[in-house]
């Protein structure tokens, strides 16, 4: 029945109520977040496929490999779980600067603060048993990262300095730092290397009869609490709307600069305590090895877990699988962990990509009912 | 080399580390500028680190296959400006988040060309080198004391980037387009309004950075270290975007604030083989410390365009 004069009336049929795309499968998916992020992650494994392919592996043997060795045995189980431990105790502490739109990116020069504050205080008491000093060094860790980070929380806040360049920058002169302390004041005069004395008495057990280290409970004790203080607690609802409007915030706050400080400062904290589980779990000495990297595959992880600690806590044990598989490959078919350590940002770019492309269908189809729901109820007065 | 203290006060060592310090200046200067151009469009660009890298392996790829170092820096440019494409269609066509865009950028960039590099090259710890351009001296102007090394006896490609430089400089001061480009940074809404594409401008102005950026990168690589390894800009991606910063978004500041880290750079190296109590990493740290002193100083100053990392809406949309 089409208008033949052209009156303006709608071209549907007005007797039909709009579709119904609120409901659909792939509204559903894209909301949940779900649909992009699988899809991402799809379309990265397929780019690292034509990657293995130019390097001249078979692509499905690869992954085959990958997820073979990082979860079908008992080693790359436990493995998997000691190398998401850092990352996922770093990613929860950068997932609520970033909640709250304040750029941490300097985790891994917190870190290594960390670890060379750590030893640096328990190198001297050696003696004493480990249920005393692995509190000490944690705690000593914690205060070293959280300093460095203050470091960068305190030009941030007091001098305006954009928080990327005021977190990255300090991460260039930790790392001179670190190589000066283990060349002469923590250096173990027992060894030609430059690297520290080993924790001794703080070396962290294994847990009951498993041979995983008991630094992993940390992460798995720090989850839920994580997740409570950013959904329930006052500090948690504060990062939130910080991110999302940080002048509704200022305007409330007699400090505004409060928030952001402890934000890195924590962040700091939880780098050093990273540090320190690395040191007195795996590493046993600070050398070459303590800046490893996790500080900038955390910040992967915090962004892929959409800046939530259960989402950082999956998104930890994902990419820890992922270079856990990537070594075994490395090992075996001579095939880089660069080329894995690539597919990473590789998900982020495609996931950011992702979420812009789902606005402008949900805000399309936004617009498309609307239109519809006016014709449907103003079939008259539609142009 | 092991340097005395006397040495200090001698005209030849200040001599060759300002002329160390220019030519490092350069690099990361020309970095600097092209993330001044798209900061200014409204764009900020922290793949900026991850650009020079893949340009700059690029670059040493195509000098180091054909010889010719010009040749790499072209294919420099060119790269950086095809990975500037593509950022642009993430942040400025799909309006992606600039910074976490910007930081997977650098990420991949990292691991990339570390990968590329083991894939190509065996990524060992002794790299091949590509062969370094040749140097042009300018006779008589390189003659005049303390400065005339530094300016005027330069390798051929420097002079290239140093022309391409001011050649910008001047075009920005005088050119209908810096309006526009601010505009568009500063009142996206009324550049709309006066009928410039605000999309056009900052696609075209990330992909100019970028590529200056690229062309940094295998400056960096080809013009002056010859060799590759992995992440071998060692933070001057960022240093760059802390420059802009200090700089003020403008060429002048940004000049001089390449210099100062330039010349700091090149007395890190210096001093690393002095004789002295101070431990040598004191003067690695050196350069990173003083840029972040001396942006804390300008920081509060400095006013950044209003409409950075600001994704463009038009009201009909």
């Amino acid at each position: 029945m089409t208008d033949p004069v052209g009156s303006g009336a709608p071209s549907t049929d007005p007797q039909s109520s709009p579709p119904d795309f609120a409901g659909t499968l792939l509204h559903r998916g894209l909301q949940s977040g779900a649909l992009v992020l699988i899809v991402s992650i799809l379309a990265a494994l397929l780019v690292g496929a034509v990657l293995i392919v130019w390097a001249g592996e078979n692509p499905l043997n690869v992954y085959r490999v990958i997820i073979k060795e990082s979860l079908f045995e008992a080693t790359g189980w436990r493995d998997t779980l000691i190398q998401a431990t850092p990352l996922g105790i770093i990613g929860l502490g950068l997932a609520f600067g970033f909640r709250a739109g304040v750029w941490n990116i300097g985790a891994e020069g917190q870190l290594v603060m960390g670890a060379v504050a750590a030893i640096a205080v328990i190198g001297p008491m050696g003696d004493l048993p480990g249920i005393l000093l692995v509190p000490i060094g944690l705690i000593a860790a914690m205060i070293g990262g959280a300093v460095w980070g203050a470091i960068s929380a305190w030009l941030h806040v007091k001098f305006a300095v954009n928080a990327v360049i005021a977190t990255l920058l300090m991460v260039f002169i930790a790392e001179p730092l670190l190589n000066w302390a283990v060349r002469v004041p923590l250096k173990d005069p027992a060894t030609f290397l430059p690297q520290s004395r080993t924790v001794g008495n703080a070396a962290l057990p294994d847990m009951f009869g498993s041979n995983i280290h008991i630094g992993v409970l940390f992460l798995f004790i720090l989850v839920p609490i994580a997740a409570w203080v950013m959904n329930y607690s006052r500090f948690g609802y504060l990062v939130r709307a910080h991110g999302a409007n940080r002048h509704a915030v200022y305007a409330n706050e007699s400090r505004p600069g409060r928030l952001p400080f402890i934000l890195l400062a924590m962040g700091g904290a939880l780098a050093g305590a990273a540090g320190f589980i690395q040191l007195a779990g795996v590493q046993v000495r600070v050398g070459s090895g303590t800046a490893a990297g996790f500080g900038f595959t955390a910040i992967i992880v915090a962004i892929l877990g959409r800046n939530r600690p259960v989402g950082v806590f999956i998104a930890a044990i994902g990419l820890s699988a992922m270079l856990v598989g990537a070594e075994a490959a490395q090992r075996s078919l001579g095939l880089p962990v660069a080329l894995t350590q690539s597919i990473q940002p590789i998900i982020v770019i495609f996931v950011v990509a992702g979420e812009a492309i789902e606005q402008r269908i949900l805000k399309r189809e936004a617009e498309r009912i609307a239109a519809l729901t006016a014709a449907h109820l103003h079939p008259e007065g539609a142009a | 080399m092991i340097i005395a203290q006397t040495d200090l006060v001698s005209v030849a060592f200040w001599a060759t580390v300002l002329a160390a310090g220019v030519r490092l200046a350069i690099s990361v200067g020309m970095a600097a500028l092209g993330e001044m151009i798209n900061e200014r469009a409204g764009v900020l660009n922290l793949g900026l680190e991850g650009v020079m890298l893949i340009a700059g392996f690029a670059g040493f790829a195509a000098s180091f296959e054909t010889g010719s170092p010009w040749l790499g820096l072209l294919v420099g440019l060119i790269v950086g400006g095809i990975v500037g494409a593509l950022f642009a269609w993430l942040v400025v066509v799909l309006r992606a988040d600039q910074v976490v865009t910007g930081l997977a950028l650098t990420l991949f960039g990292i691991a990339f060309t570390a990968f590329l590099n083991r894939e190509i090259y065996g990524g060992g710890s002794t790299p091949p080198r590509a062969p370094k351009p040749g140097v042009w001296e300018i006779p008589v102007l390189k003659d005049i004391p303390l400065l005339g090394e530094g300016i005027f006896s330069q390798s051929s490609v420097a002079y290239l980037a140093i022309l391409v430089t001011l050649l910008l400089v001047v075009y920005l001061r005088r050119s209908y387009w810096t309006i526009v480009l601010d505009a568009v940074g500063e009142e996206p809404r009324a550049a709309d309004a006066a009928g410039h594409s605000v999309v056009a401008v900052r696609f075209v102005a990330t992909v100019a950075g970028s590529a200056l950026a690229g062309l940094a990168g295998a400056l960096l690589i080809v013009g002056q270290l010859g060799f590759f390894n992995t992440g071998i800009t060692a933070g001057r991606g960022f240093i760059a975007v802390a420059l802009v910063i200090f700089g003020r978004w403008r060429p002048g500041g940004i000049a001089l604030g390449a210099l100062l880290f330039g010349a700091l750079d090149a007395l890190q190296f210096r001093f690393q083989t002095l004789d002295t109590s101070v431990p040598f990493e004191f003067f690695i740290a050196l350069p990173f410390a003083v840029t972040l002193i001396a942006v804390a100083f300008g920081s509060k100053r400095a006013r950044e365009p209003s409409a950075l990392t600001l994704p463009f809406f038009r009201e009909t949309e």
